[in-house]
C-alpha cells in the first residue's frame, strides 16, 4: 500500500495499517471508525481553510495603480464624437459617458467624485492641455478598445484622458450608447465605467464580476454596476463615505402634479437610473410604455407623455432596473397640486397642549384637517393657502411627533415635526414700533412639577435693542420673594433669576402651561427699519456671572433644564393691535363684537384703535366687522385678517389708523 | 526551508488552477481578448529574457497625441519564435551561433517617466529592471510592442529547490498566468515552451491568410495561421 495516500492514517493509527492479513476484530473496527471520523473532520477543516483563503483573496483582490487624486474631485470634459450609428445622438453619447463617471460617486461609497464640466471638441490624448478629456478616435492601436492614460507627479494624479478607438486589429468596434447594445456592439456606458475606474487610480482586478476585471462579458454591460471589490478599491484610495447608498432612488418629480388626462412632460430626478431594457417605470402601479419616457442619464428620466390617471389624487411612482427599485410614494398628483407642509412654528410645545401654532406650507384648502400625533389641531383656521393656525392638542408624554395634513385624497406629513416637552421656557414673539421705550415681551414657563425658582440668560444684538429691565409685576409670579435682573447692554446679555420663597415652604409654582413669569422691557432704536426682526435668544451660561437656564425644584438640588424657545421682536409701523380686538383687551371674544356694534349704532365709546375694530381690514368700520367676529367665534366663519391671530402692526396701507394700541 | 521554498510555488499553482476554472471565455474590458493561438500567430518574436533597462521619451501614439513611451531593453535568453523582419535598433542578433539567435531586443509600451512627471496606462504591461519575462512581440510602425498590449507579457519565477538525501537540486521555472490573459494559469516554462512550439507547428500546416490581413501573419518567416477566424469567434461569443 502506498503510504503517501494515507498520511493521516499513519499519523493517527500507526499500528493499524490495513494489510490482507489484518483480522477485523471489534476493537480493530472501532479504531478504524475512530480514525475515519478524525480523518473526515481534518479533511473538512482543510477544505474550510482553503475556502477561507480563497474567499479572503477574492474579497480584497482590487489593485490600485499607485497614485491618486489629491482632492476628491476630478473634473472632466466629453467629446461625444462617436459615429451616430450605432452610437446614438451626441446627447445620448454624452449622457452615457457622464453616467459612467457618476457611477463612481453614486455607487463608489467613497468621497471621490467626477465632476462633468461640459463638452469639448478635442479627440485623442493630450495630457498637457489642462483638460481631462473623454473622446472617440478613428484609430486602430492594436488590441485596445479604449485606453486611459493618467498623468502626474509623485503620488498625485494631475490629469487623465480616455480614448475609445474605432477599430482593433482592422475589426470595427461598434459603440452603442443606447439602452441595450445591438448584438456585437460595445456598450459605451459599461466600458466608460471601467475606464473612469482607471482614471481615479484603480488597476485591473482578478474578480470576475467586478467592473475593474480585465475581462468583461455581455458586451460590457456587466461593467455598468460596481462590484463590492470595485467599491473596496475606491474606498481604499479615497476613504469611506458615510451613509453610502448604491440603490436606485427617485429624489424629485417636476412638476409633481398635472391633469388627470395626462399627456404632459414630467422629469424624475434621482440616482442610479439605467438605460437597460430592464428599466421599468410604473405610475400608480401601471407600467408606462417605453415609448412614453426617456432615460436622459443616470440621474434623470423624462416622461414625455404622462399617462392618464384614474382620478384625482396622489399616486406612487416606481423605477426598477438591474440595480434595484424604488417607489416614491405619492410622488405625483393627478389634479391640482396637493398640500405640502414646510414648517410648524413653534415646533416645541407643552404636553398639556394649548399652544397656538402656525403651520406653513402650500396649497392648503378650507377643508384641510391637521393632526399632531393623530389628534386634531383645535381652533384650526386656514388663513390662506399657505398658512393654517390652530391650537396644539394635549399629548400623553414628551417626545417628537408627526404633523399631518389631510385634504381630500391627499395626506402629507412632517415627520417628527413637533416636539412635546414637559418643561419649557419661552420668549413670546412681540411687536414694537421703532423709538419706543418699555416695549413688553413676555417670558412664559411650562412645568409639570412644582418649582421653587427659575433662572435664565438672554443674548441680543445691542445695535438692535437695549433691555431696560426684566420685571415680574403683572405676571403669575408677582408674589415671588426674590427676583433680580442683571443687564449688560454693552455685552448684549441679560440674566434673570427668581425664587418663590427664601425661607418658607410657600409660595411655590405649581405645574402650569405658559405661565407668564417675567416681562422683558426694552427700548427699540428709532432708526430700525420696519419689518426688522430682533432676536432675543436664550443662551445657557451667558452673562457675568454666567447663569444657566434652569428650573429649580423644592427640596431637590438637581434642577430641570427646560426646553428653550427663543423669540423675537418685530419692528412695526405705528401702534400694535390684535385684529378684531375692538376693546383692546388683548384677546378676541364676544365683548369685542358687542362693543363694536355699540360704538357703531348705539353711541358707545369711540374706537381708540380703528384698525383693531376693522376686523375684515377693508379700511372701514362697519357692521361687517362685528358680524365677522361673531361668525368666526360661533359659526366657523373665516378668521379676522392679519395680524390676527397675533398682535402686530397693520400690514395694510389704508385710510384708518390705530391711535392707541396695546400696551398703552 | 526546503519545504517552505516549494510550498509557495505549489500554492500559486493550485490557486491559479482554481482561478482558471472560474475564468471562462471573456473579452477584456478595454482590450479585446486574444486567444493563445492567435497571440502566437500574431507575434513575430516570442522570447524569454530579462529586463536590462528602461528609458522613457515623448512620442506620438498612432496619431492619437503626444504621450510618454518607454523603451524596454530585453536581454534574450531563449528565442521560441523568430522573424527575419529585424531592425537593428530594436532587435540585435546574436554574434555567434551559440545560444539564442537574438541577443537583445527593445520593446516599447505606452507610459513612462520623464523627470518627476509620469504617465501610466493600465492597458500597458508593467516591467521592472531585472525581471525575467516571456514576451510575445509584434511590430507596429517599425517598433516592437507586446502582442495584445498587456496580454503579451508574462513574468516568470525561477525557484531553486535544494535536494536532500543526496538528490540533486531542482530548478522550477514558472510563468505567471492571469485569469484574464491568454495564459490564464501559472505554467512551467518547459510546458509553455512545448505548447508554443506545438502551436507554431500546427499553424505552419494551415494555409496562409490573405496577405496583409493580419500584421505578423503575412510577414512571419516561421509560420502561417488563421488568426482572423479566431478573432471573429472571440467577438461573437466572448464579449
Amino acid at each position: 500500500m502506498n503510504r503517501r495516500c494515507f498520511p493521516l492514517l499513519t499519523v493517527f493509527a500507526p499500528q493499524t495499517v490495513l494489510t490482507p492479513q489484518t483480522v477485523l476484530t471489534p476493537k480493530t473496527v472501532l479504531v478504524l471508525l475512530t480514525v475515519l471520523v478524525l480523518q473526515t473532520v481534518l479533511v473538512l477543516q482543510t477544505v474550510l481553510v482553503l475556502q477561507t483563503i480563497l474567499v479572503t483573496q477574492t474579497a480584497s483582490a482590487f489593485e490600485i495603480i499607485g497614485p491618486s487624486w489629491s482632492t476628491n474631485v476630478a473634473r472632466f470634459h466629453v467629446n461625444p464624437n462617436f459615429p451616430a450609428n450605432p452610437g446614438g445622438s451626441r446627447e445620448i453619447q454624452e449622457r452615457a459617458l457622464v453616467c459612467g463617471a457618476n457611477r463612481w460617486s453614486e455607487q463608489g461609497e467613497s468621497f471621490f467624485r467626477f465632476e462633468y464640466r461640459g463638452r469639448s471638441t478635442r479627440a485623442g490624448f493630450n495630457l498637457s492641455d489642462g483638460i481631462n478629456n473623454v473622446s472617440w478616435q478613428d484609430r486602430d492601436v492594436g488590441q485596445a478598445l479604449a485606453a486611459t492614460i493618467i498623468d502626474g507627479r509623485g503620488n498625485t494624479i494631475d490629469r487623465f484622458d480616455i480614448v475609445f478607438f474605432s477599430e482593433t486589429e482592422g475589426s470595427a468596434n461598434d459603440w452603442s450608447a443606447g439602452e441595450d447594445p445591438r448584438p456585437g456592439d460595445w456598450d459605451i456606458l459599461g466600458v466608460a465605467v471601467h475606464e473612469f475606474g482607471h482614471a481615479l487610480g484603480l488597476d485591473h482586478t482578478e474578480i470576475l464580476d467586478a467592473t475593474m476585471f480585465g475581462g468583461a462579458r455581455n458586451q460590457g454591460l456587466t461593467l455598468r454596476t460596481l462590484h463590492a471589490d470595485d467599491q473596496a478599491g475606491v474606498v481604499s484610495l479615497y476613504g469611506q463615505r458615510d451613509n453610502a447608498d448604491i440603490s436606485v432612488e427617485i429624489l424629485s418629480v417636476e412638476p409633481n402634479f398635472g391633469e388627470v388626462t395626462g399627456g404632459n412632460t414630467v422629469i424624475l430626478e434621482g440616482r442610479n437610473f439605467s438605460f437597460t431594457s430592464g428599466t421599468a417605470l410604473r405610475i400608480d402601479g401601471r407600467i408606462v410604455s417605453r415609448e412614453n419616457y426617456d432615460v436622459i442619464d443616470c440621474e434623470r428620466i423624462e416622461i414625455v407623455d404622462m399617462p392618464a390617471g384614474q382620478g384625482e389624487g396622489p399616486v406612487d411612482i416606481r423605477v426598477s432596473n438591474e440595480i434595484g427599485s424604488h417607489t416614491l410614494e405619492d410622488g405625483y398628483r393627478y389634479g391640482p397640486p396637493g398640500p405640502t407642509i414646510e414648517s410648524i412654528e413653534p415646533a416645541v410645545g407643552p404636553i398639556g397642549g394649548g399652544l397656538r401654532v402656525t403651520l406653513r406650507g402650500t396649497n392648503f384648502t378650507a377643508n384641510a384637517r391637521v393632526t399632531i400625533d393623530g389628534r386634531d389641531l383645535t381652533d384650526r383656521v386656514v388663513l390662506d393657502s399657505e398658512t393654517i393656525v390652530g391650537t396644539v392638542p394635549s399629548a400623553q408624554s414628551a417626545g417628537l411627533v408627526d404633523v399631518v395634513v389631510e385634504q381630500g385624497p391627499d395626506r402629507v406629513e412632517l415627520p417628527n415635526g413637533f416636539r412635546y416637552e414637559a418643561n419649557i421656557l419661552k420668549i413670546e414673539d412681540s411687536d414694537a414700533p421703532p423709538g419706543i421705550s418699555g416695549a413688553r415681551t413676555r417670558v412664559l414657563a411650562t412645568n409639570d412639577q412644582t418649582l421653587a425658582g427659575i433662572s435664565f440668560a438672554i443674548v441680543y444684538d445691542t445695535d438692535e435693542v437695549a433691555i431696560d429691565d426684566i420685571v415680574i409685576e403683572g405676571t403669575g409670579v408677582s408674589n415671588a420673594e426674590f427676583h433680580a435682573a442683571r443687564i449688560d447692554n454693552e455685552g448684549g446679555a441679560a440674566t434673570f433669576g427668581l425664587v418663590m420663597s427664601l425661607q418658607n415652604p410657600t409660595p411655590i409654582l405649581p405645574p402650569a402651561t405658559d405661565r407668564h413669569v417675567a416681562t422683558i422691557l426694552s427700548t427699540i432704536p428709532d432708526d430700525l427699519a420696519i419689518g426688522r426682526e430682533i432676536d432675543l435668544t436664550f443662551e445657557s451660561g451667558a452673562g457675568s456671572p454666567p447663569i444657566e437656564l434652569q428650573f429649580t425644584l423644592p427640596g431637590n438640588p438637581i434642577p430641570i433644564v427646560p426646553a428653550a424657545i427663543s423669540g423675537k421682536i418685530t419692528v412695526v409701523d405705528g401702534e400694535i393691535f390684535l385684529r378684531g380686538d375692538a376693546n383692546l383687551s388683548g384677546g378676541l371674544d364676544m365683548s369685542d363684537a358687542v362693543g363694536l356694534l355699540d360704538t357703531l349704532f348705539r353711541g358707545g365709546r369711540p374706537f381708540r384703535c380703528r384698525d383693531a375694530a376693522d376686523t375684515n381690514d377693508d379700511g372701514a368700520n362697519d357692521i361687517s366687522d362685528g358680524v365677522m367676529i361673531l361668525r368666526f367665534l360661533f359659526t366657523g366663519g373665516i378668521a379676522p385678517l392679519p395680524p390676527f391671530p397675533d398682535a402686530g402692526g397693520d400690514p395694510t396701507d389704508d385710510e384708518i389708523d390705530c391711535e392707541v394700541g396695546l400696551g398703552n | 526551508m526546503r519545504i517552505s521554498s516549494i510550498r509557495p510555488a505549489k500554492a500559486r499553482l493550485i490557486l491559479g488552477l482554481l482561478l482558471a476554472t472560474l475564468a471562462s471565455n471573456t473579452a477584456s474590458a478595454a482590450l479585446r481578448k486574444i486567444s493563445f493561438e492567435s497571440m502566437v500567430a500574431k507575434s513575430k518574436f516570442i522570447v524569454v529574457g530579462q529586463v536590462v533597462s528602461m528609458g522613457s521619451r515623448w512620442d506620438n501614439l498612432a496619431d492619437t497625441g503626444e504621450v510618454m513611451m518607454t523603451d524596454v531593453r530585453i536581454k534574450v535568453e531563449e528565442v521560441w519564435k523568430d522573424s527575419l523582419d529585424r531592425r537593428k535598433d530594436i532587435v540585435r542578433p546574436a554574434k555567434s551561433s551559440d545560444g539564442p539567435t537574438i541577443r537583445e531586443l527593445t520593446v516599447q509600451f505606452l507610459g513612462g517617466q520623464i523627470g518627476d512627471r509620469w504617465q501610466r496606462c493600465p492597458e500597458s504591461p508593467k516591467y521592472q529592471v531585472g525581471e525575467r519575462v516571456v514576451l510575445f512581440v509584434r511590430i507596429i510602425d517599425g517598433r516592437l510592442w507586446t502582442t495584445g498590449w498587456l496580454q503579451g507579457k508574462y513574468r516568470f519565477h525561477r525557484d531553486k529547490i535544494t535536494g536532500r538525501n543526496g538528490e540533486p537540486d531542482r530548478v522550477y521555472e514558472t510563468v505567471m498566468g492571469k485569469a484574464q490573459l491568454p495564459i490564464s494559469i501559472n505554467t512551467p516554462l518547459a510546458t509553455l515552451r512545448d505548447r508554443v512550439q506545438k502551436t507554431i507547428a500546427i499553424q505552419r500546416t494551415r494555409p496562409p491568410l490573405e496577405p496583409g490581413k493580419i500584421e505578423g501573419g503575412s510577414s512571419s518567416t516561421t509560420h502561417s495561421h488563421d488568426a482572423k477566424t479566431s478573432e471573429t469567434s472571440e467577438k461573437g461569443g466572448d464579449r
